[in-house]
This record gives structure tokens, C-alpha cells and sequence, in this order.
């Protein structure tokens, strides 16, 4: 009989052309849109690289000041030239650069034409080094020999000013993938919704029609719960190989712990439509819209959309929310490998995070599914 | 005679509405029971606490002389309910979706196999197997929702209002079919607010209306409820005022009404109406289209007892 309803519950999903978009194709279409939108950005910014001319007649040749703008130039988004006050002065009115810079009693003043982002990030870049100048006169004191080596002090000091890095996919831009992964695992849960209101005699007449036959109705569900988990594990499988071969970004090279975590919030996105789905006698589209607004703001916190920096904010405010977010549970985990230093521990958390929320909505669905005698139907 | 349903002084509630109220019914082994009502009567209602699908307040259920409940597998594998919604995969085809229904019943797949080609067979879904219920006209929708609820060869059938909405062809095809079941051995429950479907294939009959048993019996029992004899039916010209009157004096006479084109005359019980009124339309030299008797329906039976019409 398990086999009987599997098999036939299987053709009705894969059949369904609702759930295949939502749940086969919708994030593959995100994933494409995203790669896009991110290349794009990338493209922009180096076709927009800043010029900017730095007047050397303060600096002496071997100047932290120096060392910073040579590392500087190595950036993608600037090309840093050395010359005179008024050559300079000259270029900037040409058009031929966008910003100078010059020097007086030590400090850095910026010259500039027009405001854009190109002179914001430098400014931002001096600002910070001044900040930093401090610290620099207090190695120069105990270890003066590591500030003057070139691949010293002013290569990490720049790294770290110019958070913006144009590499492909770098740390945070990786982070909107790992959300949309976790997006579409929890997407299962649109699945969940529709087995079960075909299991539910209040729900629809097919429930009923199971209702009254002699067949256990939790074991169809479990069967409905294989049926989703197997179909949306695939899912997950061709989307973590397509995001990473298909679009080239960059993920966790282990696709095995990927899966794992990644059928745990399948588990959870079935779970949670079961609840939902059963919890009420709501339209199914009601449902649907409501699941799906939840999830897209699980994925809003996790920082899916804007600046990744909100996440960090986000967690700050409502840590407790940042804890049982489950798009931000699968997404950590799938972070925890992304950067894995030989260390699972993050992992493991992430996991644990994401299995007891699957846990407690599998109870929950399981409470309902038990119900047998409906109020009205 | 062996009583398959026992029902006694079921009650059932929506919040503060009382949808069924003390009903009592029994339905005998062999026989095709008819609840009639209009819509809204709480037909749905009754069956769907039988089947134990509703919680209801107060009442006693037994069928097959257990008491149904939910968890009472033994009972349910001998009941088949046909709903009053089409109830079908959209995504499956014809073949499959009975096969589906009939395999939560029938475990072994080569009996399985049988019983979904005879319901096939009975249904006259032959041509259609491979169709997609979106593919299948109103009819046959029915007609695959009414052998989805039969397949695995129950002994006890529940159809509610199997025929609304299908043109009289497939009607008939459809109760040409539950008359065959019912000759295969099962016990028939039939619901509808069509009176000409219940008087055409129901032994025993119960009226319901707001929920309550207004009559009860077999048709031609029921039918002796009504104090009128006969209706005569005269298609002609609005007669006038005078010749009206000259009706009502008519022995006997319960009802005359013109209404589009028709002249209806209702007779109390009694004999020879016809010859009487024929003469008495010679006699005033009134000519008239057509001239036709009509027997009491279950229709004015309820119309009698509750003062409206049973359709609508
Ligand atoms: N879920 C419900 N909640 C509240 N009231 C309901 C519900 N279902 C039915 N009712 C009411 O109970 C009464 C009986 O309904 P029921 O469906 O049993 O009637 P019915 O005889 O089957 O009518 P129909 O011919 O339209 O199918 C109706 O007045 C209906 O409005
Ligand atoms: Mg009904």
C-alpha cells in the first residue's frame, strides 16, 4: 500500500505544474538572475575604475603614504598615477582624472571635480588609513623593518579599506546563493501544502474520499513526505552543481556535507507545509502566498537582498530571530563549508539549528495528521 | 428484513446552526434508499456524519450492527461513497485514478487489476482511459468519480447527488448503472433533490427539509400522503372570469390555476375527472390545445407538507 500511494503520489506531484515552478524552476530562473546582476555590477565598476593622480613633491620615496597608493593601484577600481601639484591640478580640469590628491603637514586632502562612487571609496580608503595612521606609528616604534616591507603593513592595511572587492564571487556575494539554496529547499514546503490537501477530508473531497477508505492516514503522509523529499533533493543537487559549474560560482567544494544540510531544510520545508497546510481550512492559495512571503523575509533577513551588511545588523537586533531563521540556519551551514578551516563545529550548529526546527514542525504535522473526526468539512 | 444503517437521533451542529436534527433513519440490506430534499436540507450533512467524517453532538450510528468509527478498517473496506464534488487526481488519467482509489482498498494487484476494468466496464469509461479528467465532458466526470467510489466492490454504496449538472442521457446511463450494483447485492443510499431520479430507482424513500424528516415510506406511500386525486391539465386560452368561477364550483375541486398558457386543475382523490371536465368544456364551448391527467409527484408531496417547491 506505502508503495501504491508513493508511486501514484509521485506522477500526481511531478505532474503538477504549479509546484514545478515553484519548486524545479523558479530558483534556477533566481540563480540566473542573480549571476547576471552580480556580473553586471562586477562589469560596471571595472569599466569604471577611478583615476586618480597623486602629487609626489611631499612624498618622499620610500613614504608609508607612497606604498599605500602603490598597493592601492593594484585595486581594480583605481589607477593611481604620481606626478606634480599642477600637472595634476591640470589633468583633474582636462577630465583626465577624476580626483587628486595632495599632501599638507602630513595629511591627505582630495580634490575633486564631480561626486560619484569612484571618489567616495577613495575617500573612504584615506579616511581609514588616517584612522589607522595611529597604529602605524605604534608598529613603526616596535617593529619599524615589517612596516617597510613592500608586502607588509600597507598591503594588509588596503585590503582592508577596500572592502569592495571586484573578483568574481567573493565572500559575500556567494552569501545570495547560499540563501537561494536554503530558499528553494524551504520552497518544498509549497509541495507539502499540496499533498496534504489531498489527505485532509476538510481540505478537499479527495481527502475525503481517503478518509473513508481504510488506509492509515499517517502513513501516507510519510509517503508524501518521501515523495517531496526525494524530488526536492534532487533539486538541490542539480542546483548546487548548476550554480557551481553552470554559472561558475565559486562554493564549497564538498558536495556531500552540502547535501546533507540541504536535505535537512527539505525536510523542514515539507514539514512546514504539512503544518500549514493542515493547521487550516484556508484557501490553498492564501496559503501559498503566505508561505512563500515568510520565506522570502526569512531570506530578507539572512540578506538575501541589499547589502550583506544588514544580515550582521539584522542579527544584532533580533538575535534570537537569526538563530531559528531557517533560510539563515541552511545558509550558515552551507557557509560553514564554503570557508572550512578544518573545523565542522559551525556546521554542525547550523545543522542542529535547521533539524530541530524540522523536528518541531514534523511533530506538529504529525499531531494534525492524526486527526480523524472534522467539525465540518 | 436485515438492517444495514441504524441511525438514531443524529444531531449536528455548524457552530449554532442545527443542520440535522434527531433524525432517525434505517436503511434495509438490498434496497436502494432515497433521501430526498432541497439544497440544503442537510442530505450532505447526514451522510457525511454516517461515514464518521463529521463530529456530530448527539446520535448513535451503526452499520452492519458496529458502530462506525475512523479507526474501524474492517467496516470501511465494506462501504464505498460516491461525493457530491467530483473528487479525482487532475493529474492522472482516467485508468489511474480509479486504479489509485481502488488500490487503497484492494491490495492484491491482479484482483485490483479486475475490478478496475469492471468498474471501467460499468461506467462505460472504456474509450476514455487514457484521458485526463480536464479531457472528459461534465458526464463523464461523473460518471469517473461514481466508479473511483465503487471499484473495490462494496457492499454498502453511498452516492450523494452522483447526477447534478449532466444531461438526461448520461443521467439515465448513471442510474441504469447504480440499478446494476444494486442487482450485484449492494445495499444503495441515494441522495438528490431531482424527485423523478428518486421515484425512478428508490424502494424506500425519507424527505428531509431544515434537517428534519417531513415524510417517510415507499413512493407509492408517500404519494398517499397528499390529499389531491389528480391534476388535469388543459393547454388554452385564458378562460374568463365568469367560466372561472364555473371551474371552482367543479366537485371535488381543490386548486384551479392558469399559468403560461396552462389551465391546472388539482382533484382531491376521487374518480373519473377527466370525462367530467371534458364534458364541461363542451357544454361552454371552450376550445383548448391539448388535454392531459397528471398523477401526484413527490413534488407535491413536499409541496403539501412544506408549502414550497422541492426544486429550488
Ligand atoms: N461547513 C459548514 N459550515 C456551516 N454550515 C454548513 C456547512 N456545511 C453545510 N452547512 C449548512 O448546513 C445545511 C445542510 O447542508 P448540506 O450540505 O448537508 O445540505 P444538502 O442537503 O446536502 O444540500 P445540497 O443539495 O445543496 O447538497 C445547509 O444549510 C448548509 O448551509
Ligand atoms: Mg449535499
Amino acid at each position: 500500500m506505502f508503495w501504491h500511494v508513493f508511486k501514484t503520489k509521485l506522477k500526481v506531484l511531478l505532474w503538477n505544474k504549479s509546484c514545478l515552478f515553484w519548486v524545479l524552476i523558479f530558483p534556477f530562473i533566481m540563480a540566473i538572475l542573480f549571476n547576471a546582476a552580480f556580473s553586471g555590477l562586477n562589469a560596471m565598476k571595472e569599466s569604471k575604475s577611478s583615476k586618480v593622480a597623486v602629487v609626489q613633491d611631499a612624498l618622499s620615496e620610500n613614504s608609508e603614504w607612497r606604498m599605500f597608493f602603490k598597493e592601492l593601484d593594484k585595486h581594480k577600481s583605481f589607477e593611481i598615477s604620481f606626478t606634480s601639484a599642477e600637472d595634476a591640478r591640470k589633468k583633474l580640469d582636462d577630465g583626465e582624472v577624476q580626483s587628486y590628491i595632495d599632501f599638507k603637514d602630513d595629511k591627505a586632502h582630495l580634490f575633486i571635480k564631480e561626486n560619484n562612487i569612484g571618489q567616495t571609496l577613495i575617500k573612504n580608503a584615506l579616511d581609514q588609513y588616517a584612522e589607522l595612521n595611529t597604529t602605524a606609528a605604534a608598529i613603526a616604534q616596535t617593529s619599524p623593518e615589517y612596516l617597510m616591507r613592500e608586502d607588509g603593513f600597507s598591503k594588509i592595511m588596503t585590503e582592508d579599506f577596500v572592502k569592495d572587492d571586484n573578483t568574481e564571487h567573493t565572500d559575500f556575494t556567494v552569501n545570495y546563493f547560499f540563501t537561494l539554496m536554503a530558499m528553494a529547499a524551504l520552497y518544498a514546503s509549497l509541495i507539502g501544502i499540496e499533498l496534504t490537501k489531498n489527505n485532509e477530508a476538510n481540505l478537499s473531497t479527495k481527502g475525503a474520499r481517503l478518509s473513508v477508505s481504510p488506509t492509515n492516514k499517517t502513513m501516507v503522509m510519510v509517503a508524501d513526505l518521501l515523495v517531496g523529499f526525494v524530488v526536492c533533493s534532487i533539486q538541490q543537487l542539480v542546483l548546487y552543481f548548476f550554480i557551481r559549474f553552470v554559472l561558475g560560482v565559486q562554493m564549497a567544494a564538498e558536495p556531500g556535507w552540502t547535501l546533507l544540510i540541504s536535505m535537512m531544510g527539505v525536510l523542514a520545508g515539507l514539514s512546514l507545509g504539512i503544518f500549514v497546510g493542515a493547521s487550516n481550512k484556508k484557501s490553498e492559495g492564501l496559503k501559498n502566498g503566505l508561505l512563500i512571503s515568510v520565506i522570502m523575509l526569512c531570506c530578507f533577513f539572512a540578506g538575501m537582498m541589499g547589502d550583506p551588511i544588514l544580515r550582521d545588523k539584522f542579527e544584532t537586533m533580533m538575535p534570537l530571530f537569526a538563530k531559528v531563521n531557517p533560510i539563515a540556519a541552511i545558509a550558515d551551514g552551507y557557509y560553514a563549508l564554503f570557508a572550512y578551516n578544518g573545523d565542522m563545529e559551525y556546521y554542525w550548529q547550523a545543522f542542529a539549528r535547521i533539524a530541530i526546527f524540522a523536528g518541531v514542525m514534523l511533530v506538529l504535522s504529525l499531531v494534525l495528521s492524526r486527526r480523524k473526526r472534522y467539525d465540518s468539512i | 428484513m436485515e438492517k444495514i444503517i441504524e441511525v438514531e437521533g443524529l444531531t449536528k451542529l455548524y457552530g449554532k446552526f442545527k443542520a440535522v436534527d434527531d433524525l432517525s433513519i434505517y436503511v434495509e440490506k438490498g434496497r436502494i434508499f432515497g433521501l430526498l430534499g432541497p439544497n440544503g436540507s442537510g442530505k450532505s450533512t447526514t451522510i457525511n456524519c454516517i461515514l464518521s467524517l463529521l463530529k456530530y453532538q448527539k446520535g448513535e450510528i451503526k452499520i452492519f450492527g458496529e458502530t462506525m468509527s475512523p479507526d474501524n478498517y474492517e467496516l470501511k473496506r465494506k462501504i464505498g461513497v460516491v461525493f457530491q464534488d467530483v473528487a479525482v487526481f487532475n493529474e492522472l488519467n482516467v485508468y489511474d485514478n480509479i486504479d489509485y482509489f481502488c488500490g487503497l482498498y484492494i491490495r492484491d494487484k491482479e484482483t485490483r487489476k479486475k475490478y478496475v476494468e469492471d468498474a471501467i466496464k460499468l461506467t462505460a469509461l472504456q474509450d476514455f482511459k487514457k484521458f485526463r479528467p480536464k479531457q472528459l465532458s461534465g458526464g463523464l466526470l461523473r460518471r469517473l468519480n461514481i466508479a473511483c467510489g465503487i471499484a473495490h466492490k462494496p457492499k454498502l454504496i453511498f452516492l450523494d447527488e452522483p447526477t447534478v449538472a449532466v444531461d438526461p442521457q448520461s443521467r439515465n446511463a448513471i442510474l441504469e448503472g447504480i440499478v446494476k450494483l444494486n442487482k450485484a447485492g449492494a445495499t444503495i443510499v441515494y441522495t438528490s433533490h431531482y424527485m423523478e431520479e428518486v421515484e425512478q430507482i428508490c424502494d424506500r424513500i425519507v424527505i428531509l427539509d431544515k434537517g428534519k424528516i417531513i415524510a417517510k415510506g415507499t413512493k407509492e406511500s408517500l404519494k398517499e400522503m397528499t390529499t389531491m386525486g389528480e391534476r388535469i391539465v388543459i393547454e388554452m386560452a385564458k378562460p374568463d372570469k365568469k367560466i372561472m368561477a364555473e371551474f371552482e364550483k367543479m366537485p371535488n375541486l381543490l386548486e384551479a390555476k392558469y399559468d403560461d398558457g396552462k389551465l391546472a386543475l388539482t382533484f382531491a382523490r376521487g374518480k373519473e375527472k377527466l370525462p367530467s371536465v371534458i364534458e364541461f368544456l363542451k357544454k361552454n364551448e371552450l376550445s383548448y390545445e391539448r388535454i392531459f391527467s397528471e398523477l401526484p409527484s413527490l413534488n407535491d408531496v413536499f409541496l403539501e407538507l412544506t408549502g414550497k417547491e422541492l426544486r429550488d
